[in-house]
């Protein structure tokens, strides 16, 4: 890109170059080129010239405005406007870099599918982690450093957030007993979360504008927009994530002496007790297990029901409950990007195959029309 | 003043053939659509200045459907006549 500023000059260098002209010549013709565009407008009131485009004169009529300074009324005259309508081909070759984008219909329903699709996102990692060892590392690792030093929040977290996808509103999966289990220094920092969660669904859509960003980096405005709900968002996540430890701390701690406290039924109604420290990564996932369990139990299976007359994608997280919405596969549309645009992931787009019967998501007809399906978590039963 | 005329009037100035003036014509349109392309300015004088600008995403509301549309960034070629040639306008226009 040599962005430049050019003259008449210039272009008729360009020109002796191209037609093999003598360059006095050349500029000579490029000055009667634009002359004669002048002329033209004089005499017809519109040029039209192919390849190029259209030059009209447009006329604006005299109207009366108001002087800010003064308050007193003014006529702005009447006077002709040039106004220049670039031809499609030059137009098009103008706008290639962006080609590629188009036009978005964003129903009602988008957004806020939108954001409740990343939030389901975000219980995921909570609820899988028994399934998933390989994002269990990461966490387990991070627990017991965190356990160490008595899950002090802040400094601490921050780099937790960075290296993890997607935490989000990790409160959620066990709102019930938390209250119970922060008896002391905690009941604050909930409150301060609590504040924050509601300003979590305005960043949710933040995040989803700048996905919609990326492809246009050189945009400054956007990126620096983009920088500073990125770092809040880091801040939000690693306040969840800490909560969230110390909530798997005390569940630990209190499995690890079942005997002590006998009024233990499935839900954690959990006492404090000191020695956190020394727990290893299987303890942990049962008590993830119990406390899942319980969890999923807790919520009734209607959604079942509704699945059984769509087509399922085995193996998947989800399952289709419903339609969400219709779309239409158009030119540069991809079902990546729509996924992103309903579930804010692009993963999903293989719940939208399932859906429409397509094999390979590469070739999708023109045209053809697509059911979006709605989705909702799989419970663990089902799997 | 369509495309035929325009080509006859220049020709008739530099004294061509309607064919060659065509010919010169699209070298100089290939020549500046190449420029645009890369987002190069063009200023001509007494006639007026030619600009790719980029044109911010939007989201714009159909209002008698109120259906929400997310418009995608886009270059446009714009076109600001100079004083100069406002004036001639001015005086063309009046006459």
């Amino acid at each position: 890109m040599t962005e430049q500023k050019l003259s008449l000059a210039d272009l008729a260098t360009g020109l002796s170059r191209r037609a093999k002209l003598p360059m006095r010549y050349s500029e000579d013709f490029v000055r009667s080129f634009f002359k004669v565009i002048g002329d033209g407008l004089t005499v017809d009131n519109l040029v039209k010239i192919k390849g190029f485009g259209t030059f009209k004169l447009i006329g604006i009529e005299a109207r009366e405005s108001i002087n800010v300074a003064t308050g007193e009324r003014f006529e702005i005259a009447g006077h002709t406007k040039v106004s220049f309508t670039p031809d499609p081909t030059l137009r098009d070759a103008v706008n290639r870099p962006f080609v590629e984008f188009e036009t978005v219909i964003l129903s009602d329903a988008v957004d806020t599918k939108q954001m409740e699709a990343i939030g389901e996102e975000a219980q995921q990692p909570v609820q899988e982690e028994p399934q998933k060892p390989i994002q269990e590392d990461i966490p387990e690792a991070k627990i017991v450093s965190l356990t160490a030093v008595e899950l002090d929040e802040e400094g601490k977290t921050e780099p937790v957030a960075d290296s993890e996808p997607d935490p989000g509103p990790v409160v959620e999966p066990e709102p019930s007993s938390e209250p119970e289990l922060e008896p002391e220094p905690e009941s604050d920092k909930f409150e301060l979360d609590e504040s924050e969660s509601d300003e979590v669904s305005d960043d949710d859509t933040d995040t989803d504008s700048f996905q919609l960003d990326t492809p246009y980096d050189n945009d400054n405005e956007t990126m620096n927009t983009c920088k500073i709900h990125f770092t809040w968002l880091h801040c939000l996540w690693a306040l969840l994530f800490a909560l969230f430890f110390t909530a798997l701390g005390y569940a630990i701690a209190y499995y690890w002496h079942p005997i002590a406290l006998p009024e233990f039924n499935c839900q954690q109604e959990v006492i404090v007790s000191p020695s956190t420290d020394d727990f290893t990564e299987e303890e942990d996932t049962i008590v993830q297990i119990i406390s899942d369990e319980s969890e999923l139990n807790a919520r009734v299976d209607s959604s079942a029901v509704a699945a059984a007359s769509y087509p399922q994608l085995e193996g998947g997280e989800y399952i289709i409950v419903g339609v969400l919405a219709n779309d239409t596969m158009k030119a540069g549309k991809m079902l990546s990007k729509m996924a992103i645009q309903y579930y804010g992931d692009k993963d999903l787009y293989k719940y939208i195959c399932t859906m429409n019967n397509i094999d390979n998501p590469d070739i999708v007809p023109l045209n053809m029309p697509l059911l979006i399906p709605k989705l909702e978590k799989k419970q663990e039963s089902s799997n | 003043m369509n495309n035929k005329d325009f080509i006859a009037a220049l020709s008739a100035k530099e004294g061509l053939t309607t064919r060659d003036t065509q010919m010169l014509v699209n070298h100089i349109i290939a020549e500046m659509t190449a420029q645009f392309e890369n987002g190069s300015q063009l200023s001509i004088q007494n006639f007026g200045q030619f600009e790719v600008k980029k044109k911010l995403e939007r989201v714009i509301v159909n209002p008698s459907t109120g259906e929400r549309m997310l418009v995608p960034p886009k270059l446009v070629l714009g076109f600001k006549a100079s004083p100069n040639l406002k004036e001639r306008m001015q005086k063309g226009g009046e006459s």
